[in-house]
């Protein structure tokens, strides 16, 4: 057989295995050094490359500087040495005080965020490092960030699309930063848009940063929507949330709005007032005495929610002290009653002092009446405890 | 001639083609965008990690979804391989659903899977409730699916307790359904007592179980409007299945 009869076949070989050779990555099992604990990284898991350059003065690296810095005990939730040099880099070069996030872990990721963000403001194409990025947080994290910074600079046109493609922690990220940004731009835009979605936890976080900003301008509006728009699962502890910022920042207007509200959502705002009296840290008074004199301004239909409000969320202790100023605040028609029996619900429930504190100032036929109405429905108690308890309020 | 070259190309193409891969190649942890191959790590419990649980829980922590992985294939069964899968699920699905999904369908034993499933939905029920009912609506019958099931009815609870109560009665059968049945009653009795008796009259539960899990629903209502001065919303503690459809 003629030797030149193989010499094309063979050709033709070699060039095809040299172009997929060539084109496509030849995968080779991991070399035994990057088998060891990745809180040890070395120049081979370091994001930054091999071979950088010394900076000017002898300082360190960022490489050496990563490698020098004490691996975080265990339990602690941040890395304070990473954290400090991160915020020193920041400013002048969020792309390594990212790298620093993502080279050692114990890293705050509240920091490595501020790092992405920092970065994907100073650099347009931060698009391209999502390749560097060594392992799936890191690249989610700088991720999210690009997606946010999109999202929050056009959210208009970005936030519904963010809302519907994207997933995870970039859909969260994507959609409560356009969400802020078109709160405070048009809040009723942004109402009309939480409630397109099916109810979710993203959804209810975007309600409640839109109406943050509808109450600053329209209290009442604010009000309404909630009423009408917010899940009753969840409409007591939104409209706490919302109210209770409303009324430390703008108390006066808080309670002129509260005969204005639905009837279900006068108790949240009540609640909401009386914690601002009590967290107000300019205020000298004794809280409790303050918040039964609230509760006397207040119009009279919502003296008695009030009441019940205040004897629940203050201490058996406390509601013994102020029990004769409590009675003797509580002068409308069925407010002694009303806080007779939440002071006996409280009381009952109370494996301390408080019981027998309370039934012991229980002397009127009246009041120990009002009293033994309650004990029906403590769930807390068990039949023959009832009994006991009846028995004493004869 | 041009027939053997053509075959010269073909062999080629073939050698060519032919890759080298790891194991974790061709794992559907692969399938999560490119990572450079020196950051596949082996995870090795350093010596100031006391226990594997303590170096499971900083790599959670901390999201380090690849060498959880990796701990889940290469611990022994038990405990601590167990919490690497919760963990692992929980972890990794915020940050890539589908490549998560993949992994988790292809676990191969089915109590492994229950606890990563488990996590899964935890997850998945915060971020899109909706989907994630749908996804274990799908699944298919028996003690994985009432173990999710469980854990979605916990999920779901504070947005949806109506259909947080119908997922409780789903997953009755899994270890503590029991009690996580009884609590989501009485949850969803404080919150909507009508649609609660519906509920449960309309379940496939005995009827005794019935009468208990809507006594216990409605004394917890009771116990709410009694706190909130609301005596006329009081209502009976012992509805009558039988009278009603």
């Amino acid at each position: 057989m003629n030797p030149r009869h193989f010499l094309l076949p063979a050709c033709c070989f070699f060039l095809a295995y040299g172009m997929t050779a060539r084109f496509q990555k030849i995968h080779r099992p991991m070399p035994p050094e990057a088998a060891r604990p990745s809180s040890a990284p070395r120049s081979g898991d370091s994001p930054v490359p091999r071979g950088a350059a010394k900076l000017p003065g002898g300082r360190l690296s960022l490489e050496e500087e990563i490698a020098a810095l004490p691996v975080p005990a265990p339990d602690d939730g941040n890395d304070e040495a990473l954290a400090r040099r991160c915020a020193e880099l920041l400013p002048t070069s969020p792309w390594a005080a990212f790298r620093l996030g993502m080279a050692r872990w114990g890293f705050d990721p509240d920091a490595q965020r501020a790092a992405g963000m920092a970065l994907v403001r100073a650099d347009p194409a931060a698009r391209r490092l999502l390749s560097k990025c060594v392992d799936l947080r890191s690249r989610n994290m700088l991720e999210s960030c690009l997606m946010a910074s999109e999202t929050a600079a056009h959210p208009r046109e970005k936030l519904r699309w963010a809302e519907a493609n994207l997933d995870g922690h970039v859909r969260h990220a994507a959609v409560m930063a356009g969400a802020a940004a078109l709160a405070a731009e048009d809040p009723d835009a942004l109402l009309d848009f939480a409630l397109e979605p099916a109810p979710s936890e993203l959804t209810l976080s975007v309600m409640k940063l839109a109406l943050e900003e509808k109450i600053k301008r329209d209290p009442a509006a604010a009000a309404l929507w909630i009423h009408r728009n917010i899940p009753e699962v969840r409409k007591e502890s939104i409209s706490l949330e919302i109210f209770g910022k409303y009324a430390v920042t703008s108390p006066d207007m808080a309670k002129a709005l509260l005969p204005e509200l639905a009837p279900e959502l006068r108790e949240p705002m009540v609640q909401a007032l009386m914690e601002q009296i009590t967290g107000d840290p300019d205020d000298t008074g004794e809280p409790y005495t303050r918040s039964v004199e609230m509760i006397q301004g207040l119009p009279e239909d919502l003296r008695i929610p009030a009441f019940r409000k205040l004897i629940a969320r203050s201490s058996p202790q406390d509601n013994a002290q102020g029990f004769p100023a409590l009675l003797s605040a509580g002068t409308g028609p069925g407010e002694r009653e009303a806080v007779l029996e939440s002071l006996l619900i409280q009381a009952a429930e109370d494996s301390g002092p408080g019981a027998a504190v309370f039934l012991g100032q229980l002397q009127t036929p009246r009041d120990k009446a009002a009293a033994s109405r309650v004990v029906p429905y403590l769930t807390g108690l068990t039949d023959e405890g009832r009994t006991a308890l009846l028995d004493r309020l004869k | 001639m041009l027939l053997s070259s053509a075959a010269g190309v073909w062999c080629a193409l073939l050698a060519g083609g032919r890759r080298e891969t790891p194991s974790e190649e061709r794992h559907p942890a692969a399938m999560m965008a490119p990572v450079p191959a020196n950051t596949l790590r082996r995870p090795v419990k350093p010596e100031k990690y006391a226990t594997a649980r303590i170096w499971i829980d900083a790599l959670a922590t901390h999201q380090r979804v690849e060498d959880l992985l990796t701990l889940t294939r290469t611990l022994p069964a038990g405990e601590d391989r167990d919490m690497a899968f919760r963990n692992l699920g929980y972890q990794w699905l915020p940050l890539d659903r589908k490549a998560t999904m993949e992994w988790i369908e292809n676990v191969p034993e089915a109590a492994a899977r229950e606890l990563a499933y488990g996590q899964v939905v935890n997850v998945w029920a915060g971020m899109d409730p909706h989907a994630a009912s749908v996804w274990v609506a799908a699944l298919p019958d028996g003690p994985v699916k009432a173990a999710t099931a469980f854990r979605l009815a916990r999920s779901i609870q504070s947005l949806d307790p109506s259909s947080a109560l119908i997922w409780a009665i789903e997953g009755r059968e899994a270890p503590r359904g029991d009690a996580n049945l009884t609590w989501l009653a009485t949850w969803a009795g404080r919150h909507d007592p009508d649609a609660c008796l519906r509920i449960l009259r309309s379940s496939s539960l005995p009827a005794e179980e019935k009468q208990t899990l809507a006594r216990l629903a409605l004394k917890d209502w009771n116990s709410a409007q009694a706190r909130s001065g609301h005596w006329d919303k009081i209502r009976s503690v012992f509805p009558s299945f039988s009278s009603r459809p």
